[in-house]
């Protein structure tokens, strides 16, 4: 009888996990390259024939890669990929893989991420910019080409990587990957395409998340519903067996 | 429950993301005011199987992990420094800065701040003047009974002269522009006025028109770079992604009270 009520507990607990991840999905509706994120539930079976009873079980949260909207912000520095693979940055910890293309200039003029991490070129060097700077355009391959003094001159290639299972990849604050090592390490990308001025933006899809949203509050509903007529039925129980034995 | 948390923390975000695009609508008609932008990034994120974990003894690993995210956070609110149009104003102290740079201004306190609003006036002095009635840097003094000033691409500043042989033209001096190697990182102290940080690198000084140095219009201003059908989308999109989270709150909400309900 309590093991109807265990595998209802197994059920609401999961559920008001895959809440949270839905609420994670929601508050970065707004974040670039953000990647939504869902839950994969299993069945956990225990006993065997007539006693055999099944839990629900959260095994994973499967991040989404397809890409998000990408969208026009004029900002020369601002650069999205069009297509899969990371960009790479330099922190104290290692190499972090990002979507996030947001660049700026440090004060020694390397070119960095979001969150102040140098963003490095294919051979793992960063890459500098002048300071008198000016036109700089950022090609489809990632070269960076700026005007110093009147003359053109190419500032280093932004390097593009790739995953051979992204499932693999974990994630760290502020829109950074880490990699487990080989056979899942980053390898080069060859192919692949760069937007100057743009950025990719979340891809977070709101109707999706509203309605699983919806599902996740009514099965708590129904699981609370259920574990409440257990609860009866046994109250019930109790009582006819006690009246049996006056 | 952390769903509570983070949608508020989705909300705190939205609110964040609605002020910047406020004061950027506030100052559509600002002189050489720079749009900003807030710029979201993702929180910790936590761990409940890792990723890689044995699952039996014979070696099998858990292919994905279960990783919660605990919400977002502003990551930064930026500068855009893209140029603004020009507008002719026809007055002889208004200039405008094409391309990079920013004039130098002496502060009250002897700092020295940075802008590209350009609508300088002359003081009871002759000093070339913002308008706060901080003076230019390098300074420049009007002689009296100057006909006319006339500050060419280069910054030299010509003054036209009521001399006792017809009117002579006097080179009173000279306008330098600065510029920095992140000019993202300045930062804003009001009254258009900006200040040098540990982010934004040192000032390099330089002469208006020459190579990575903006050329000075005079008898020009440079508008604001906002945009307003771009903040006004943006405005609605933040709107509704706040609406969402708020909608994430009442049905976790829901959720409890299903559950505080459990007989």
């Amino acid at each position: 009888m309590e093991t109807a009520a265990y595998i209802a507990l197994s059920r609401q607990t999961a559920l008001f996990r895959q809440m949270d991840v839905i609420a994670n999905n929601v508050a970065n509706i707004n974040t670039a390259g953000y990647k939504s994120e869902y839950m994969l539930f299993q069945e956990l079976v225990s006993g065997s024939g007539a006693g055999q009873s099944s839990f629900a079980s959260d095994v994973a949260t499967i991040r989404k890669f397809d890409q998000g909207d990408l969208k026009f912000t004029g900002r020369p520095l601002d650069v999205a990929l069009d297509g899969d693979g990371f960009f790479t940055v330099q922190t104290d910890l290692g190499p972090r893989y990002t979507r996030v293309g947001q660049l700026n200039m440090g004060r020694d003029g390397q070119l960095q991420g979001t969150s102040g991490h140098s963003i490095l070129d294919a051979g793992g060097v960063p890459i500098t910019l002048s300071p008198n700077d000016t036109d700089i355009s950022i090609g489809e391959d990632g070269t960076i080409t700026a005007t110093e003094n009147g003359a053109r001159v190419q500032r280093g290639q932004i390097g593009v990587v790739r995953f051979n299972d992204l499932y693999q990849l974990q994630k760290t604050a502020s829109g950074l990957f880490e990699s487990t090592e080989a056979p899942f390490a980053a390898i080069p990308h060859e192919d692949y395409v760069l937007s100057q001025g743009m950025i990719e933006g979340s891809n977070v899809n709101p109707t999706l998340q509203v309605t699983e949203m919806i599902e996740v509050s009514r099965s708590v509903g129904r699981t609370s519903k259920m574990m409440n007529e257990l609860h009866e039925l046994q109250r019930q129980a109790v009582s006819t067996i006690a009246k049996q034995g006056q | 429950m952390r769903a509570l948390s983070i949608a508020s923390t989705g909300m705190l975000a939205q609110q964040t993301n609605v002020d910047v695009i406020a004061n950027n609508i506030a100052n559509l008609s600002t002189t050489a005011y720079k749009r900003q932008r807030a710029e979201f990034q993702d929180l910790l994120y936590q761990n409940q199987t890792r990723v890689g974990t044995s699952s039996s003894d014979a070696g099998t690993v858990v292919p994905t992990g279960i990783q919660i995210g605990l919400g977002v956070k502003t990551g930064s609110v930026y500068r855009v420094h893209e140029q603004g149009r020009m507008v002719e104003t026809g007055n002889q102290f208004d200039m405008a800065i094409n391309g990079q740079g920013f004039f130098q201004i002496t502060t009250p306190t002897g700092g020295t701040a940075y802008t590209r609003d350009g609508s300088f006036q002359v003081n009871a002095q002759g000093q070339l003047v913002n308008s706060n009635g901080y003076a230019v840097s390098p300074g420049i003094t009007v002689p009296q009974g100057a006909l006319d000033v006339t500050v060419n691409e280069s910054g030299e500043v010509l003054a036209t002269i009521d001399g006792a042989d017809g009117s002579e033209i006097q080179n009173i001096g000279q306008l330098d522009l600065a510029v920095f190697v992140n000019p993202a990182g300045l930062e804003a102290t009001g009254n258009n006025l900006l200040t040098e940080t540990e982010a934004s690198g040192t000032p390099i000084t330089g002469t208006p028109g020459a190579d990575g140095f903006g050329a000075i219009e005079q008898k020009f201003l440079e508008t604001s770079n906002v945009d307003s059908v771009t903040e006004i989308t943006q405005l609605i999109a933040a709107q509704r992604a706040y609406e969402m989270n708020s909608r994430i709150i009442s049905t976790s909400d829901e959720m409890l009270q299903a559950v505080s309900q459990l007989r």
